[in-house]
């Protein structure tokens, strides 16, 4: 071998050893990455109940119930859903069908938040896009 | 009034602050990164002419 | 072939070479940029649920699109220096790390920016925020390994396998979004994610305003960088002392 091909083999080694050494720190790690926990992890005993957590979904349609600064809906992620109580200002995002990431524990299967973030989709578009695409998915 | 409502007046509206402050980093850092390339050059320049003027004497 | 590479590779022609690239990138970045920024703030236009807020998203896209491609180009580079033993590759890969920093700064503050009125946090600990963040340490950690080093060529070295072993985050910030849940949105480029053509075109040249920005840079930063590393030779001691006289 070369000097140069020597040097070419050593950095395709180091490549390759760090390539495989992120792949199981992050296989090892995985549970710790997710930022949320949807409401069928809730239902299904993943998430760490008894202490603080997230939980992510999309709010339900004509599920909110506002008292004053008290907000209460239903979180789902359309296989389960879970009522979220939670007092405070919400973002200006949230709304019915919205993403949302609450932050909170479980009290008697209801979510009791202390943070409410919205999440916003990937999508963009002008008011007359959105109400066209809104009109073809009811007229289907 | 916060800082957000005082810049309301700006287009843009309520999210006139964010915008403006958005835009206006993004404008500063690359100015930064401009200026300190530019300098630096005539830094060098002169770092080096005085080397030359050294050796030459 | 081999024989032309090493010839634009020789400090001379590259440093001339440079010389003549810059007034290419640095007019249609300004041209560009004028109008990159009209598309963005005038004709593109309100999104259906952000409103005018969403705009932020015409720099945070791109300075975080090049924020990752810096870094790449900066490890190929120094990767090239590694194993041709190419000095202007090592060159390349330095005066890169602070133009792809500064990149990345813009992305997280545009991001941070852009989250509080959206989703109600200026700042979360999901996993495509905290790999970009990562991102802005592995800069910080290359650019002060490199000024470690009296000897630049020692330098590079160090620096470069830094800059190899970091490139494992570049796949995880890509697919942070698809791999883990996360607060941040998934993909809107290549997903078709940008309904309106306005909006398309506005993003289509506020990036390619980046890339000028980028290869605007590294020709006169890296002019500065050869003249400090040849300064022991013949041509660099004309041309400086003729630019006095």
């Amino acid at each position: 071998m070369t000097k140069r091909q020597n040097r070419m083999a050593l950095v395709a080694m180091l490549v390759l050893g760090i390539s495989l050494a992120g792949y199981f720190a992050l296989k090892a790690f995985n549970d710790n990455l997710l930022y949320f926990f949807t409401p069928t992890d809730v239902v299904e005993g993943r998430a760490p109940i008894g202490k603080s957590f997230r939980m992510g979904g999309l709010v339900e349609s004509d599920s909110v119930v506002r008292d004053g600064m008290k907000v209460s809906f239903t979180l789902t992620d359309t296989a389960n859903s879970m009522q979220v109580d939670y007092v405070g200002i919400l973002p200006d995002l949230f709304r019915e069908g919205q993403g949302i990431v609450a932050t909170g524990s479980l009290s008697q299967d209801v979510f009791v938040a202390s943070e409410v973030l919205a999440k916003h989709d990937e999508n963009y578009m002008p008011p007359e896009v959105a109400d066209a695409l809104e009109k073809a998915k009811q007229s289907k | 009034m916060t800082i957000v409502e005082y810049f309301s007046f700006l287009p843009y509206g309520k999210y006139a602050f964010y915008v403006w402050s958005a835009y206006g980093i993004a404008f500063i850092t690359v100015a930064t990164l401009f200026i300190r390339a530019r300098s630096n050059h005539k830094q060098t320049l002169i770092n080096l002419n005085s080397k030359y003027s050294r050796q030459d004497d | 072939m081999w024989k032309w590479i090493q010839r634009q590779a020789s400090p001379k022609v590259f440093y001339q070479t440079c010389t003549k690239l810059t007034p290419w990138f640095l007019l249609p970045f300004i041209v560009l940029g004028a109008i990159g920024l009209y598309w963005a703030l005038v004709v593109s236009p309100a999104d259906y649920q952000q409103g005018d807020g969403y705009r932020i998203i015409y720099i945070h896209v791109p300075s975080a699109i090049m924020s990752m491609t810096v870094y790449g180009v900066m490890a190929i580079a120094g990767g090239i220096g590694l194993i041709w033993q190419i000095k202007m590759a090592e060159v390349v890969a330095k005066v890169s790390a602070p133009i792809g920093a500064a990149f990345t700064i813009i992305a997280l503050a545009t991001g941070a920016i852009w989250g509080k009125p959206m989703w109600g946090t200026w700042w979360v600990w999901d996993a495509r925020l905290t790999s970009e963040l990562i991102l802005l340490f592995l800069y910080l950690a290359y650019m002060s390994l490199n000024n470690a080093f009296d000897n630049p060529r020692t330098a590079a070295k160090a620096s470069s396998i830094l800059a190899i072993v970091g490139l494992v985050n570049l796949p995880i910030i890509h697919y942070s979004v698809k791999w883990w849940n996360t607060l941040h949105q998934g993909y809107t480029v290549g997903t078709g994610g940008l309904k309106d053509p306005d909006m398309g075109i506005a993003l289509g040249i506020m990036f390619l305003v980046f890339v000028l920005l980028y290869a605007a840079l590294v020709t006169i930063k890296a002019k500065t960088e050869v003249l400090t590393r040849e300064q022991n030779s013949r041509w660099v001691k004309d041309l400086v002392t003729g630019e006095r006289s």
